[in-house]
């Protein structure tokens, strides 16, 4: 039929929130139709008359409009979808493949980029906060570059990596926290150099059925991202830009120097003191009378704001540029990002410039290449803090009486002023602002990771993947102390060191569908993999430099040997040494079956054999199965319901392992003088480490069992899981009696569990034909976590480092272990403690302590409501966290007994007179007034220990979409940790501290010790497509 | 197509497990393997010298401040919390300081037992070699065993048969912990190894342990034993090798204040831990860190000590050892200067001004060698620059005026090394009324506290805490 005879019907297809959905199909009721282009724009030639056109794109509802053309008429339809809550049809990457959500048999959580990106974070993972039920996220400090922890189904491990496996497109990258120790109170996070904006999703396997095929490192849960890929035959642009400032979410209150003053001077007196007390830097116990006064009355005439002096507003910006495109055959994603995150921390940044290239060419259907590529640098300009320095300092050892500098003039011998200097007075005390200044530190990650994937389709029914990857990091280490910070020598010290990780891996995997028709299939899938880790390194310890080698040239060419003749003129290296080569590998196989009977009986079995060089000979190769199933209860035909639009029920079974440890664990090594030292000249060897050949994976048991259903059509979504997991063989590194000559050996003992419920619900609230939206989503977990033995060894053997958390069995792990804290007595002022047998008493002994409480949160959720109207929206995002405890390991000096420490201004509700009723107790400067044990003013009671519950505004944001023609702009005004609602009397109840080593991470989850508050931040972000 | 699939599967599964396989092979590079650290006998030599290498460590001031703070020479620490734990002899599980200096004394031994588990496995190992470096391992074992047993706890004597506990005691390696002998055991123990050690140690050996170094250990053994004729015989048998003389006084005043030399062998040391000036190895850290004259030392002697310095009749001003001494009344404080003129010097573990005191106080115990004794006393206070003879002992000197005299002489010549508080508690169990800053000799807490680690396996048994204020 010649054109001029139809009707034409064009459009535009978007989303609620005015995004366009490119390849939207839009189709007549005689089965003709059209896809919509990558602006969602569409035109359809129609017969004269009345039309029911559908319109639909995988992951929302259909709609159906019924239009009427005219001959030659031109009529235009713009339509927006709304998301389906079921997404029965949408794609789900699982472990080497991907299902349709319907025949899903495992518990699997898809994040979107969208959720992704809307919550601005330094680093991805944070933006998984309360966007899954049972993955539970505490944000990492305010420190530029600190990580998050993430937990997925609570903690079963001891000793080794409680965290999840991190898989991008296909290959386990490498996550370390500590390759760079501890150093300035904080752990690196390996995941800060990767970028939220090139992630299209996350998918979060939780049981075992999910993540069996990942074997060995299946136990705590695995997090499968997908990088952005390139669109078919166009070009797609994507420009994001952003700034905005952030600012701590709490202050401390630190004392005054009068407030300060009176609470010691009242200390003094209480401990019998008469006179003026005496001060730390300017007084001794022992100096007269008078120069106590004097010195009382120079602290008078200073009173400085240490926490000020090391915060500001910080700025924040970053920009992003996306382009999709392609042709026939191929197709490309090319990603750009540049990302600068200050902290409030002064001088404290993480700037991260990252550049991706995914690159897919399909010259048949039987043969594809799919090539990916990321490049990045995130550069960390450090300051110390925490007990290292810094905003650390500023509520501890700072006190407010201490002036930050004296400024030293120099005048001519006419009196004239000739040049200041600031005199940190390090003679009289470790002034941390003069560390601040005088230090300069940079730490630099440069990260590749490259995977490759060939897919040959030889058959219809069978399809092989060959693929490989390398993740490659470089992480300099670069700092540099003025010679001014040398009270002895005089000698500015330097370090430049350089940790090099790689990480190989190659797999191939076959599947064959066996049977394949309407209802029914059967396919198997069986791979094997294999993965090389490597890691080395080297230093130099410098002297006599005059910066650090990223500000002097003439530093940088002599380190990397450019310019020899510079070596000893630059700097002295004072010693170069060598950071350990390690090395471990895996090799595995492993297998997936998968039947579907009637497309509503779904069956799945996994097996994976896995081998690790981290494992003794004698049980080097461990066995992980998996068996599933699942059950679309609403596809039967006798059922019928008004409510229900879909039900599905599933279980499964499986055990996962955990084997990350210490490559070398297992060996009994002999060190010798290659590791530097000898005696009196001679040769030394000696023995470090009792090997264990015996040492084996942690295993973890995961029965699950869930219900997903679809309410009123599939506006209401809603996944109710229960969960119980058993860990056994649980790998402890127990530290070994001192008479046995060695410090610690790894053994598998112990079991704990992990039970729990999960939530998830998914409502869209209003009619879709409504133009206003609003969609809620609703996410909770309960977990139940026990350390059900620890088996030959005594709970003492694990501690949680210098934490007070350690093993307790019959309680959680990260349970504290303190001496019970009654009350303050009224009469004398003094603590009163229950002792082992449950009755009061003054004296606090160290046999008294039990677990009060732990660290980890019973309930965690999180609540995510959207509200679309016409190019408006405005979305909040709260999460919340009930049960846990923090152990503020600060407030021990802080809030006990008075010592060189500043203190907070809560200690002002403290006994001052008989019949007083207050929190704490009489002010004393010795320690034994409390029953301490002289020289012991670590005051372990529960006093400081307190309920970390809290309900945050995570994220709120407000956008406006600018209707265009082409492409699409959105510009949002959001604000991230806006509030928090808590009882927690410090600064924020949400906190991750640093780790010494992974045991520290799993048994110190909630303490503090002067770790820095969370940031608050506002941003202002542009997003165009076009 | 299927046969052909299913092939390229194979082999590509074939190829990947070799290579898995492969990678499944790795090897500690920087450190040996332990079934190849041992091959030889430069290997079991090196193995040997490690010891020496704790003893170094342990020595550097750490042991010495330890039990100088559990006597009664000092004042209390200024700010170090472990430190003051020890003074108030109330150490706990955790006190981290003394934990670790537990943990260092076993080092040693799981080497010698690893080191005499090794001898059947060497081949090349010359009989002669063989037993010297048995004899060299006990004797550092014994060691090890000795220095624990004084500070973990309670003297010999503290019960009549010494049925109290003692330390553990791995003489042979076994995965199981042992528990703790009792101290008549572990004094068994020691003399045990000193006597092998005895039999098969040379007269020369390097810097290394000799047989009069064993022979002087057991010497100061037998001397807390009580057991003082043997006591003497042995420090005689060392004292009359005609190895060792005592040095003398130089204008150098370093010199003066130490009689520590560095890089060279005093003429005085039957045993030292050594510091190398070549490699800038320094085994003095603690010494030169806690006693260092600043304007607020961490260690001070007492007003009680400088006033008894003064007044014991026994030197008084002519006595050149009041250079060691920098008396502060103001500040009620006396500061040791002996350690601070060097960064670095070997430490005398066994020295012959020591076993010369020893042997006289065992002559004036058994009423024996009285000249000797007075001679041995006049010489070590000659060589202080005492010369008025009124302050010399005189001929008929009694035995008791010999103990008196010797114990006097101890107490100064080895101060700061911490040997001063193992005689008090040898003289409390011989039954004199001791005091130490107002506490018994024998208060619970005079036993520090193992580590929190002998804990992690159930069953072992740990000191009674504090008691003593």
């Amino acid at each position: 039929m010649a054109a001029w005879s139809q009707g034409t019907l064009k459009g535009r297809v978007t989303d609620d929130q005015g995004n366009a959905l490119p390849s939207s199909t839009v189709m007549g009721e005689n089965g003709k139709g059209a896809f919509t282009d990558l602006d969602g724009n569409y035109t359809l030639t129609l017969a004269p008359g009345d039309h029911d056109i559908t319109f639909s794109f995988i992951g929302y509802l259909n709609q159906t409009k019924k239009v009427t053309v005219k001959q030659g008429e031109t009529k235009t339809l713009n339509v927006r979808l709304r998301e389906d809550a079921v997404l029965l049809n949408e794609s789900v990457v699982v472990g080497y493949g991907v299902q349709r959500k319907k025949e899903v048999t495992g518990s699997i959580a898809t994040i979107d980029s969208k959720e992704i990106t809307a919550v601005q974070t330094p680093s991805f993972e944070a933006a998984l906060q309360g966007q899954a039920a049972g993955v539970q996220v505490t944000q990492g400090s305010g420190m530029a570059g600190s990580g998050s922890i993430v937990r997925i189904r609570g903690l079963s491990s001891i000793s080794a990596g409680g965290d999840p496996l991190y898989v991008v497109d296909g290959i386990p990258i490498t996550q370390d926290y500590f390759a760079g120790g501890n150093s300035g109170a904080m752990n690196r996070n390996p995941l800060a150099s990767l970028n939220p904006n090139d992630i299209k999703d996350i998918q979060v396997l939780k049981d075992a059925a999910a993540t069996g095929i990942y074997g060995s490192r299946g136990a705590n849960g695995v997090i499968l991202i997908t990088t952005k890929r390139g669109v078919k035959n166009g070009i797609q642009v994507s420009y994001g830009s952003s700034y905005g400032y952030g600012e701590s979410t709490a202050t401390p209150n630190m004392m005054t120097t009068e407030e300060y003053l009176t609470i010691r001077q009242e200390a003094w007196e209480n401990d019998g003191g008469t006179g003026y007390v005496w001060l730390p830097y300017l007084s001794t116990p022992s100096s007269s009378t008078e120069a106590r006064k004097a010195a009382y009355e120079r602290a008078m005439e200073t009173n400085t704001d240490w926490f000020d002096l090391f915060t500001r507003r910080a700025q924040k910006t970053q920009q992003n540029i996306g382009l999709r495109s392609g042709g026939r055959t191929w197709s490309m994603y090319n990603g750009v990002s540049y990302d600068k995150n200050e902290s409030y921390a002064i001088g404290n940044s993480y700037t991260r410039t990252s550049a991706r290239t995914n690159f897919d060419w399909t010259p048949s259907d039987k043969f594809k290449v799919l090539l990916s590529g990321s490049t990045s640098e995130g550069q960390n300009q450090r300051v110390r803090g925490g007990w290292s320095g810094g905003i650390g300092t500023a509520m501890s050892t700072a006190l407010p009486y201490m002036a930050p500098f004296v400024v030293d003039s120099t005048f001519d011998e006419n009196g004239n002023l000739t040049s200041t200097e600031r005199n940190y007075e390090l003679n009289r005390w470790y002034n941390p602002l003069a560390y601040q200044d005088l230090i300069k530190w940079r730490e630099t990650e440069r990260r590749q990771i490259a995977t490759g994937q060939i897919i040959v389709t030889p058959h219809s029914r069978l399809d092989i993947v060959l693929n490989g990857g390398y993740d490659n990091s470089k992480l300099e280490n670069d700092s540099y102390e003025n010679s001014a910070l040398d009270r002895t020598n005089g000698f500015a010290y330097g370090n430049w060191s350089e940790y090099n990780s790689r990480n190989y891996n190659v797999g191939a995997n076959a599947t064959l569908r066996i049977l394949e028709d309407d209802s029914t299939s059967l396919s198997v899938m069986v791979g094997a993999e294999a993965q090389k880790f490597e890691s080395d390194g080297f230093g130099y310890n410098l002297r006599d430099s005059d910066g650090p080698a990223y500000a002097i040239e003439a530093l940088r060419d002599s380190l990397f040997g450019l310019n020899d003749s510079l070596y000893d003129a630059v700097s002295t290296v004072t010693n170069a040494y060598p950071i350990q080569y390690r090395t471990d590998g895996f090799a595995s196989t492993f297998a997936r079956l998968n039947y579907s009977l009637n497309d509503r009986y779904f069956f799945q079995a996994t097996a994976r054999v896995d081998g690790s060089s981290r494992f003794g000979e004698n049980n080097r190769f461990g066995f992980f199965p998996s068996a599933s199933v699942g059950w679309v209860a609403s596809d039967e035909e006798w059922f019928s319901s008004e409510i229900i639009s879909f039900l599905k029920v599933r279980t499964s079974w499986g055990r996962t392992g955990n084997a990350n440890i210490d490559g070398f664990s297992r060996f009994a090594l002999y060190v010798d003088q290659s590791q530097g030292a000898t005696y009196a000249g001679d040769t030394i060897v000696f023995p470090t480490q009792p090997g264990n050949p015996d040492l084996r994976w942690e295993t973890v048991r995961t029965l699950d069992a869930s219900v997903e259903m679809g309410l009123w059509k599939d506006r209401v979504a809603v996944e109710i899981g229960l969960y119980d997991k058993l860990a056994s063989d649980v790998l402890m590194n127990v530290e070994l009696p001192s008479h046995t000559g060695f410090n610690n050996r790894s053994v598998n003992a112990g079991e704990v569990l992990n039970r729990g419920v999960e939530i998830g619900l998914t409502s869209n609230n209003l009619p879709a034909t409504s133009e206003l939206q609003w969609k809620s989503v609703l996410n909770y977990a309960y977990n139940y976590n026990e350390l059900v033995s620890t088996g030959a060894f005594t709970e003492d053997a694990i501690s949680g480092g210098t934490n007070d958390s350690r093993a307790v069995t019959g309680a959680p792990l990260t349970t504290y272990f303190l001496v019970p804290f009654s009350h303050v007595d009224p009469e004398s002022g003094l603590p009163v403690y229950i002792d082992i047998k449950g009755s009061e008493t003054f004296e606090y002994n160290l046999e008294d302590r039990r677990a009060v409480g732990d660290g980890l949160p019973d309930h965690v959720g999180g609540f995510r409501n959207e509200f679309s109207y016409r190019n408006w929206t405005f979305s909040s995002q709260f999460t919340a966290a009930f049960g846990a405890k923090i152990w503020d390991s600060s407030a021990k000096r802080q809030l006990g007994v008075v010592t060189d420490w500043n203190m907070r201004t809560d200690l002002f509700d403290r006994w001052r007179q008989p019949g007083d009723i207050a929190s704490f107790p009489r002010l004393t400067l010795d320690e034994t007034t409390y029953g301490l044990p002289a020289g012991f003013p670590w005051w372990n009671t529960s006093l400081f220990m307190y309920d970390a519950s809290y309900v945050r505004l995570r994220n709120a944001s407000i956008s406006y979409h600018v209707p265009m023609s082409k492409g699409d702009v959105t510009l949002r005004l959001s604000g991230n940790n806006l509030f928090v609602l808590t009882s927690f009397i410090g600064l924020d109840p949400e906190l991750t501290r640093d780790f010494e080593n992974r045991q520290d991470r799993n048994f110190s989850g909630g303490a503090n010790y002067l770790t820095a508050p969370q940031e608050r931040s506002v941003i202002f972000a542009i997003n165009a497509n076009f | 197509m299927k046969n052909t699939t299913f092939l390229f599967t194979a082999l590509l599964t074939a190829m990947l497990a070799f290579t898995g396989c492969r990678w499944l092979e790795v090897n500690p590079d920087q450190y040996i393997l332990a079934e190849d650290a041992l091959e030889t006998p430069e290997d079991l030599q090196a193995l040997l010298v490690s010891c020496y290498d704790v003893l170094a460590n342990l020595y550097d001031g750490d042991v010495q401040l330890m039990n100088e703070l559990r006597g009664d020479n000092t004042n209390e620490p200024l700010s170090n919390n472990d430190l003051k734990a020890v003074y108030n002899r109330e150490t706990i599980r955790w006190t981290s300081y003394v934990g670790g200096i537990n943990r260092d004394f076993f080092y040693p031994v799981l080497r010698v037992n690893s080191l005499i588990d090794s001898f059947d496995l060497i081949e090349g190992l010359s009989t002669e070699d063989q037993k010297r470096m048995e004899a060299e391992g006990k004797f550092i074992r014994a060691f090890c065993f000795w220095g624990a047993v004084k500070m973990f706890a309670q003297p010999y004597g503290y019960t009549s048969d010494n049925s109290h506990p003692g330390i553990p005691l791995p003489t042979y390696l076994r995965d199981a912990p042992f528990p703790r002998a009792t101290v008549a055991d572990t004094y068994a123990q020691i003399e045990a190894d000193l006597n092998d050690a005895i039999a098969n140690l040379p007269e020369e050996n390097g810097i290394y342990a000799t047989k009069d170094a064993a022979k002087a250990l057991l010497a100061q053994v037998h001397f807390l034993k009580m057991e003082f004729a043997e006591a003497g015989a042995l420090a005689t048998e060392v004292i009359e090798s005609g190895r060792y003389s005592l040095e003398q006084p130089e204008t150098d005043s370093a010199f003066v204040r130490l009689r520590l030399p560095i890089g060279s062998t005093s003429s005085e040391s039957v045993f030292s831990v050594y510091s190398t000036l070549a490699t800038n190895d320094n085994r003095t850290d603690q010494f030169v860190q806690w006693w260092q004259p600043t304007a607020n030392p961490e260690i001070t002697l007492t007003t009680e000590y400088w006033d008894w310095f003064q007044q014991i009749a026994t030197g008084g001003a002519e006595d050149s050892r009041a250079l060691w001494l920098d008396y502060q009344p103001t500040e009620g404080k006396t500061l040791l200067l002996r350690f601070t003129d060097h960064s670095f010097f070997n430490v005398p573990l066994i020295h012959l001004t020591q076993l010369m005191l020893i042997r006289a106080e065992c002559y004036g115990e058994t009423a024996t060698n009285l000249n000797q004794a007075v001679s041995d006393i006049n010489m070590i206070r000659q060589r202080a620059g005492i010369t008025s003879s009124v302050y010399l002992l005189e001929s008929s000197a009694t035995g008791d005026d010999i103990i008196t005299a010797a114990r006097n002489e101890y107490r100064k010549e080895t101060l700061g090394m911490g040997l001063w508080v193992e005689q008090l508690q040898r003289r409390g169990a011989m039954g004199e009324d001791i005091t130490i800053r107002n506490a018994p000799w024998n208060c619970p807490g005079m036993a520090l506290q193992f580590s929190a680690s002998e804990g992690n396996v159930a069953g072992f048994e740990f000191n009674e805490v504090g008691g003593c204020n």
